[in-house]
């Protein structure tokens, strides 16, 4: 561990450094919440199992999927996506009791992020990646979208492409719907919802300009 | 149940951090943007209040000097957060370069 930081404007000293290593961070809290009682082991393991295999991407990719080969319940998704995901799929919970759905289009293209926090839909997409909460990534995705999205993660979107970021700071969450790739016509539900990624539904990805063979 | 002050397309400006729910980004303190929709009412967390929640739309030149073409920010705000654009309107897109 490195050096203590200064004490505060109170005078209270804070041994722990904030830059700290968070895993030690938060195996500390961690022991101290089942020694206090209010924790216990076996619950912290249903959580992590339940966001380990039961929710994630998969249950967005499911939802895109469903929108691509269907068109009223695409209509329904984009009018109230809280109750299409929850009603159709049984998909919510906790960060996620509201949820709107973006349209990508061949005009716009949508991409989240949390500027101040970390705020994901988890029902949708699970917990949300390191570099979502990264600073580097809060911060510069909000100001230069196109360069970030080329120069962190290898994509280009046309210049007349309207690109809108979404600054999730409150109550709802997002999650992008993202264009149906070229050459799938006629693929199934579940086949389609394999090539549907989790990247493409934060909008750091764009399927819609990719065939089919390059996914 | 009340209604909310500010409705699709209205100009809002946000304002000082000085009352109501603070949680809010800095960078768009005192830009003015148009209000894409309203959410509904929710409850901030530290307040027993509810309050209305909007989706604010920003042209980036309203938040950044040096800002790309082509885009937009949208940001979730409370009510409380914002203010009537007095010295705007929607027709008369932007007053000063």
């Amino acid at each position: 561990m490195s050096q203590d930081q200064p004490p505060d404007e109170n005078g209270n000293e804070h041994p722990v450094p904030r830059d700290a290593d968070p895993q030690a961070r938060a195996r500390a809290l961690q022991s101290y919440l089942i020694e206090e009682e209010l924790l216990t082991t076996d619950q912290i393991d249903e959580v992590m199992s339940l966001y380990e295999d039961e929710i994630g991407p998969q249950n967005g990719a499911e939802v895109v999927a469903r929108e691509w080969v269907d068109a009223e319940y695409r209509e329904w998704l984009l009018e109230d996506g809280s109750a299409a995901i929850a009603e159709a799929f049984g998909y919510t919970g906790p960060e996620g009791t509201d949820i709107v759905v973006l349209e990508n289009t061949d005009d716009v293209h949508n991409v989240v992020v949390c500027t101040l926090c970390s705020c994901y839909p988890w029902p949708v997409l699970g917990l949300p990646p390191t570099w979502y909460k990264s600073p580097p990534y809060r911060s510069k995705i909000v100001k230069s979208p196109r360069q970030t999205l080329r120069k962190a993660f290898g994509v280009d979107i046309d210049a007349d492409v309207e690109i809108r970021v979404r600054d999730t700071s409150a109550e709802v969450r997002y999650m992008v719907l993202p264009l149906r790739p070229v050459g799938t016509d006629g693929m199934s539900e579940s086949d389609l919802a394999a090539l549907v990624t989790r990247d493409s539904m934060i909008g750091v990805e764009r399927l819609g300009t990719k065939h089919v063979e390059e996914l | 149940m009340n209604d909310p002050a500010f409705e699709p397309r209205d100009r809002v400006v946000v304002g000082e951090v000085s009352q109501g729910y603070k949680r809010r980004p800095d960078y768009a303190q005192n830009a003015s943007g148009i209000v894409e929709c309203v959410h509904g009412e929710y409850f901030p967390p530290d307040t027993a209040e509810s309050e209305f929640l909007y989706s604010v739309r920003f042209d980036p030149s309203e938040l950044w000097e040096d800002s790309e073409s082509n885009q937009a920010v949208y940001i979730d705000l409370w009510e409380s957060a914002l203010k009537p654009d007095d010295m705007r309107d929607v027709e008369n897109e932007r007053l000063q370069p």
